[in-house]
Formats: C-alpha cells, sequence, structure tokens
C-alpha cells in the first residue's frame, strides 16, 4: 500500500503542469521561512512555547502549538487592516521573559490558563508578522512559510523539552528557560 | 500549475486530511471529484470566475479549523466542503492555452491530479491512527487555517 502511494506520489510530481498562474512557492515560501528566524525575540518565545508545552505534559504539549498558531493568525488579520495595537515590540519581548520565566520555574498552571497567556502573546507576534506580510503573488507561500516556520520552532522548543524526562535534562530544561527570559529581558532593555 | 500552487495544495492537503481524519471517505470524495469535474466543464464552457480564490480560501480556513478541533462532523458537511473545495479549486485553474485540443487534455489533467493528489493524502490519513500522528494532524490543520486565514485578510484588504 504504502509503496503504491508513494509511487503514485511520484508520478504526480513528475507531471508536467500547466502554466496558469503567476505564483511560485520558492520565492515566497523561503522569505516566509526565514522570516521568524531572524527575530531573536520571535525564535526565544516560540521555542519557550514548546517547552513550557513538555513541561506541562499532554495534552497541552500539543494543544499550545495548535492554540497558537490560530491567535497568531488573528492578531496578524488585525496587522493587515493596520489596526493598531499599542507596544507590539514590548509584547512580543514580554513573551520571552513571561514564557522563559514559567519554563525555568517549571510552572504547572491548569491548561486553559496557560492557553490563555499563550494566545495573549501570540496576538503580538501575530500582528508584527501580519503587517510585514509582502503583497504580491507569494503571499500564500510567504504567510504558510512564516506559520510552518513558527510551527518548526515549537517543534524544536518540544523536541528539547523532552530532555525533562531524566533528571540532569529537568535542570537543562529550566535552564534553557532562565536563558530564554534574561534574553527577553535584554530585548525588552532595548526597547525601553 | 495546480499542483504546485501553495493555495491549492493547502486546499488540497486540508480536505484530504480532514477526509481521513473524520472517516468520509468514498461519499465525500466523490462529490469532490464531480465538483473539479462541474467546475472544469465550466472553464470549458468560457465561464470566467470571480472570487474562486477568496472562496477557495474560506473553504480552506474551515477545513483547517475543523481539522484542529477535530470534532466529528456530518457526511453531509464533508459533502458541502468537498464540493466548494472542488469547484472553486478547479474555476481557479483555467489552462493559458490556445489551442482546444490542448486545453481539454490540460483540463482532463488537472482533474486526475486533483482527484489523485485527494485521494492519496485520504489514504495516508487514514492509516495515521497512533495518537502523536492524530495530533500532528491536528496541528497541521491548525498551521493550514491559520495560513489561509492571513491570506483571506490580505485579499480582503486590497
Amino acid at each position: 500500500m504504502v509503496r503504491r502511494i508513494g509511487t503514485a506520489i511520484f508520478l504526480v510530481c513528475a507531471a508536467s503542469p500547466t502554466l496558469a498562474h503567476t505564483g511560485s512557492v520558492s520565492g515566497g515560501l523561503v522569505g516566509g521561512l526565514s522570516h521568524p528566524l531572524f527575530g531573536l525575540d520571535h525564535v526565544a518565545a516560540m521555542v519557550a512555547v514548546g517547552l513550557w508545552g513538555t513541561f506541562l505534559g499532554a495534552p497541552a504539549m500539543f494543544i499550545l502549538p495548535v492554540v497558537f498558531p490560530l491567535v497568531m493568525a488573528f492578531g496578524g488579520v488585525l496587522g493587515i487592516f493596520g489596526v493598531p495595537l499599542p507596544g507590539v515590540e514590548i509584547g512580543i519581548a514580554g513573551s520571552a521573559v513571561v514564557l522563559g520565566t514559567m519554563v525555568a520555574l517549571a510552572a504547572r498552571p491548569p491548561l486553559w490558563v496557560a492557553a490563555a497567556i499563550v494566545g495573549a502573546f501570540a496576538v503580538f507576534h501575530g500582528h508584527a508578522h501580519g503587517a510585514e506580510l509582502p503583497p504580491g503573488a507569494d503571499a500564500v507561500a510567504y504567510s504558510a512559510g512564516f506559520v510552518f516556520a513558527t510551527g518548526g520552532l515549537h517543534l524544536a522548543g518540544i523536541a528539547f523539552g523532552l530532555l525533562a524526562r531524566w533528571p540532569k535534562g529537568r535542570i537543562a530544561v529550566r535552564g534553557a528557560g532562565l536563558v530564554v527570559a534574561v534574553a527577553g529581558l535584554a530585548f525588552l532593555g532595548r526597547l525601553v | 500549475m495546480l499542483l504546485l500552487l501553495p493555495l491549492h495544495i493547502m486546499a488540497m492537503l486540508a480536505l484530504g486530511l480532514l477526509i481521513g481524519q473524520q472517516g468520509w471517505r468514498r461519499v465525500v470524495t466523490a462529490a469532490y471529484a464531480t465538483a473539479v469535474a462541474a467546475g472544469l466543464m465550466a472553464i470549458a464552457l468560457a465561464y470566467v470566475p470571480r472570487f474562486a480564490s477568496e472562496c477557495l480560501l474560506t473553504a480552506t480556513v474551515l477545513a483547517g479549523l475543523m481539522l484542529a478541533l477535530a470534532r466529528p462532523c456530518p457526511g453531509w458537511g464533508g459533502v458541502a466542503l468537498a464540493a466548494t473545495i472542488g469547484t472553486s479549486l478547479a474555476v481557479d485553474s483555467p489552462p493559458e492555452t490556445i489551442s482546444l485540443r490542448e486545453a481539454n487534455l490540460t483540463l482532463a489533467g488537472i482533474w486526475v491530479g486533483a482527484c489523485v493528489a485527494v485521494w492519496l493524502v485520504a489514504a495516508l490519513s487514514v492509516r495515521c491512527q497512533r495518537t502523536w500522528q492524530r495530533l500532528g494532524i491536528r496541528v497541521a490543520g491548525s498551521w493550514i487555517a491559520a495560513s489561509a486565514i492571513l491570506v483571506l485578510a490580505l485579499r480582503l484588504v486590497r
């Protein structure tokens, strides 16, 4: 079954395309994928979401990465429509401080509280992304790229957070949370 | 181009995953194939689509949200969603060729590609029964929905 599906996928991919559209996967997707990776404040906060999720365990480990992009999209819509949101950069830096502190303290609030905290900060991240979304035919690839990159950072956080199963790994993960929180304070210091 | 356009890829991926997640398969897959055929026939009859991309984006948002929520949905809901995605995907894929024969061949190729792509994803999705696999599908749904929401907003702004 798997081999047949694999062969079918190969044949579909090998088919010659018709040139009815101008959009492409390459430019927009690469731009979108790289966009969240160039903002250290974004990276720190995204990784912290994954780290915190692993401390909270299932189902939080997977619910937080589901909540974040959806709420981030809401923030993105605000940014695209030009709805002003005060203190976006402070909110992004603050997310690194709060989420990093949660990991460092190994805080285990109820799931809805964790989801609310992550969701609240996702609005700031989404607003920043939405305001910078470029016009043109590659908008789909670009937005898909940065949503997927954001998800990839969550998964990286989850992967590292799985070390918390072992005592020394737990210390390493909490230490990583502390690093994120301190970095967030540095980002805040630059803004104030 | 059908299988290379990010919007079309997202829509087909979302529908295929949803068909597998909900266990709809036959009726919904048939509705989708029929809707794609109907849309392509409309293109062959020189129908000029308006808001096809926006319609496809809205349906993709819905499919992504349904994937993320993973709540049971009745079959008629799946049929309606598959018909919407199939039709709007087809009318959003007009062939760029002058020759009638080539255009008809292209439309036939689009039908095969669109149906095979969704069928493949649905077939793989049905096999994803482990907990982490099902959670992965929900996460993928949230990513698809988020991307589609942003692009839809961008289209509405302009």
